[in-house]
């Protein structure tokens, strides 16, 4: 066997696992996709090979012998009767043919079924609509997607009794959302996607008892404001949430300031998550808000962009670039300290609250 | 119960061996202590020595062949239950024509016309088992043969006669609310005809005179697809048109093959009148003894179960199928 030949149908063989794509074919498919002959003994021997490595599962598949139908026999089924020509092999004095067929041992790939989006504090975000009006182009199925506004945060974030309440809004807004999803048959998990503060009150969301029925699908955070030690773990091993992809921006100045300011922040999109079952993907030129920049958000989300492989892949192969592992002795910032400035943004805040409160009034 | 010879349990076997999958002859005999063999020659065998040794009684092999003759493999409808009182049934039997057929033993006895050989009738349900031969013509290569005469070549293909043991039976779970009509896979069984049969039995046993009414299984589809695993095809009609989605895969199904999964989640199947498709029921995941393949006509209230299995498998297909259908 040439290693050039091989390593074409290893490279096969990943790029199905990876996408989760065309798991199952028989000896004939897959010859024909790597432009080999079906009789081929080295791509016999080489597919016996990922049998003998448990990379794939071996198994006889039935063919119709009738030349008009010639359709593969599904699983399940007696084999005396093909169910579709409806050709009785007794009667016609023949037998299903026999071929070898494989199994890839990996997870199919998923779908995008709908998303719900939480922006960051001090913001409009427009990227919201851009990441809507992008996801349903670029998709080649409609997905819905929740854009979910909490108002123009700005000296909010100092307190936390105000978090508490966005994130209780936050939380009954998705279960609603998730109620009538259930009605248009879509699963109860929305996949999420969630910048800066909206991090942390998707954390809350999550830490509140009150909503502990709430499920959801594959999350991302963006210049998540979490903190690094959150028990992402938990989480995942408990079932409330499918997996995690936290993207940091290796030039985001904002977020390393949030623990001293936020109650209950952290540098999660600096530092990375801790848990051992996130995938951190640090994106080195990227500020606080560099996601949403059209042409990266575009790239995020293009078929093979970081954010829709996350979304759809199976993660058993996901190792995309940037992905890195977080030291593992993060300490938040001593707590004498990060009391000060908290309490001096905690005053600033009431300095500021009715100013506002009366922006709010003229302008949510 | 009628009490079979030696010789007629030998010719019962036979004949339910040229019919059964190995896979449940080779129960049958793990069950004897006898050996078990790789053929079905071995089988007959074996079986043979098994009765000659007392080791495999009528009561042994009838309550076999009730568990998995006329049940797999065949057409199953679901219809609307009898509009009568299930106590009122035993007198109906006992009082009526079919009184001697009750608790009836095995038959070997497979006429040309569907008659009634069996029923069972307890608390719980009420069962009827219908028996009638059926010829085929399986071809037969060997037996080919060509001729000359003169100028002329004369060309003769060989069929072998093939006698089907075509069961039909009608069962009813009482607590269930619907019944079920299963009819042998024999292409030339006339399904109205069977209908009628069942029909006029109900009758003669007390129930009201009034035709079978299939329960539609549409929405049984619709939530199928609408779930995604097991689903290998569907296709929603309304008088205008339809769409038909399938997976070629052996053993994959639509959720396999992610291009055809996306278009069936795009489909609102709810703006379909008729839905029908082919479902997958794995041990694993649905609680039968194997994979078995099920072709549901939705509107017909028709399966078309594709796979032999055992009585078991069928009550919990039709469990799962109804659970569907009930699914808002």
């Amino acid at each position: 066997m040439s290693a050039a030949r091989s390593d074409r149908w290893q490279a096969e063989v990943e790029r199905r696992l990876g996408q989760g794509v065309e798991l199952e074919f028989t000896l004939g498919q897959f010859a024909l996709a790597v432009g080999a002959a079906p009789g081929d003994g080295a791509l016999h021997a080489f597919l016996d090979g990922l049998v003998s490595a448990a990379i794939a599962l071996r198994s006889d598949a039935y063919r119709c012998p009738m030349a008009p139908c010639a359709r593969l026999l599904p699983a399940g089924t007696a084999n005396t009767v093909c169910p579709f020509c409806l050709a009785d092999f007794q009667q016609e004095g023949v037998a299903p043919e026999v071929e070898p067929a494989y199994r890839l041992v990996g997870e199919s790939s998923r779908d995008i079924r709908w998303v719900i989006v939480i922006h960051g504090m001090n913001s409009r975000a427009k990227w919201q609509e851009a990441f809507s009006w992008e996801i349903a182009n670029r998709l080649s199925y409609s997905a819905p997607v929740l854009i979910y506004k909490y108002g123009w945060a700005t000296i909010d974030v100092f307190a936390r009794w105000l978090h508490e309440r966005l994130a209780r809004r936050l939380g009954e807004r998705m279960r609603i959302a998730i109620e009538e999803a259930q009605k248009s048959r879509l699963p109860d998990r929305p996949d999420i996607i969630a910048h800066s503060f909206g991090t942390l009150l998707l954390s809350r969301v999550l830490e509140n008892p009150a909503f502990a029925d709430l499920k959801f699908g594959r999350i991302i955070t963006a210049a998540s404001i979490v903190r690094p030690d959150f028990d992402w773990d938990r989480l995942i091993e408990q079932g409330r949430v499918e997996a995690v992809l936290n993207h940091v921006g290796g030039r985001d100045r904002a977020v390393p300031l949030a623990q001293f300011v936020i109650p209950g922040a952290g540098p999660g999109g600096k530092v990375g998550y801790l848990a051992a079952a996130t995938l951190n993907v640090r994106a080195d030129h990227y500020g606080h808000s560099g996601f949403f920049i059209p042409e990266n958000l575009g790239a995020a989300i293009s078929r093979h962009g970081l954010w829709q492989a996350f979304l759809t892949r199976p993660l058993a192969h996901f190792r995309p670039a940037g992905a890195f592992v977080p030291g593992p002795h993060w300490r938040p910032a001593p707590l004498p300290l990060r009391l000060c400035t908290r309490a001096l943004a905690y005053g600033l805040f009431w300095v500021l609250a009715p100013f506002s409160w009366l922006r709010r009034r003229l302008d949510p | 119960m009628d009490s079979l010879s030696k010789p007629q349990l030998k010719e019962l076997v036979r004949r339910v061996i040229v019919a059964q999958g190995n896979a449940f002859i080779k129960e049958l005999l793990r069950g004897t202590g006898v050996k078990i063999g790789a053929t079905k020659e071995d089988f007959a065998a074996n079986l043979d020595a098994a009765i000659d040794a007392d080791e495999l009684t009528q009561e042994e092999l009838e309550a076999w062949l009730a568990e998995v003759e006329g049940w797999g493999d065949q057409h199953l409808y679901l219809i609307e239950p009898p509009q009568v009182e299930a106590a009122m049934l035993a007198t109906g039997i006992a009082g009526g024509v079919h009184a001697s057929v009750l608790n009836a033993g095995a038959s070997l006895d497979f006429p040309a016309a569907l008659t009634l050989k069996h029923i069972a009738q307890s608390d719980a349900g009420l069962s009827m088992v219908w028996h009638q031969g059926k010829a085929g013509w399986n071809r037969f290569k060997p037996k080919d043969f060509t001729l000359e005469e003169g100028l002329e070549q004369y060309r003769f293909d060989a069929y072998r006669q093939r006698l089907d043991r075509s069961v039909v039976r009608f069962e009813w779970r009482f607590a269930d609310p619907y019944c079920l009509v299963l009819i042998h896979r024999n292409p030339q069984i006339d399904h109205k005809a069977v209908f009628q049969d069942v029909r006029l039995t109900l009758v003669a046993i007390g129930c009201p005179d009034a035709a079978l009414q299939p329960i539609p299984l549409d929405q049984a589809v619709k939530v199928a697809a609408s779930r995604g695993k097991g689903v290998h095809s569907t296709r929603f009609e309304l008088d205008g048109g339809y769409v038909e989605m399938a997976s070629t895969l052996a053993d994959g199904g639509i959720d396999a093959v992610e291009p055809v999964r996306v278009v069936l989640q795009a489909v609102d199947t709810g703006q379909f009148d008729r839905a029908q498709g082919m479902l997958h029921f794995a041990a694993e995941e649905h609680g039968t003894s194997r994979r078995i393949a099920v072709q549901v006509h939705g509107r017909e209230g028709r399966l078309r179960i594709w796979a032999q299995c055992k009585r078991e498998d069928v009550l919990r297909i039709v469990e799962l199928l109804w659970a569907y259908n009930s699914a808002p």
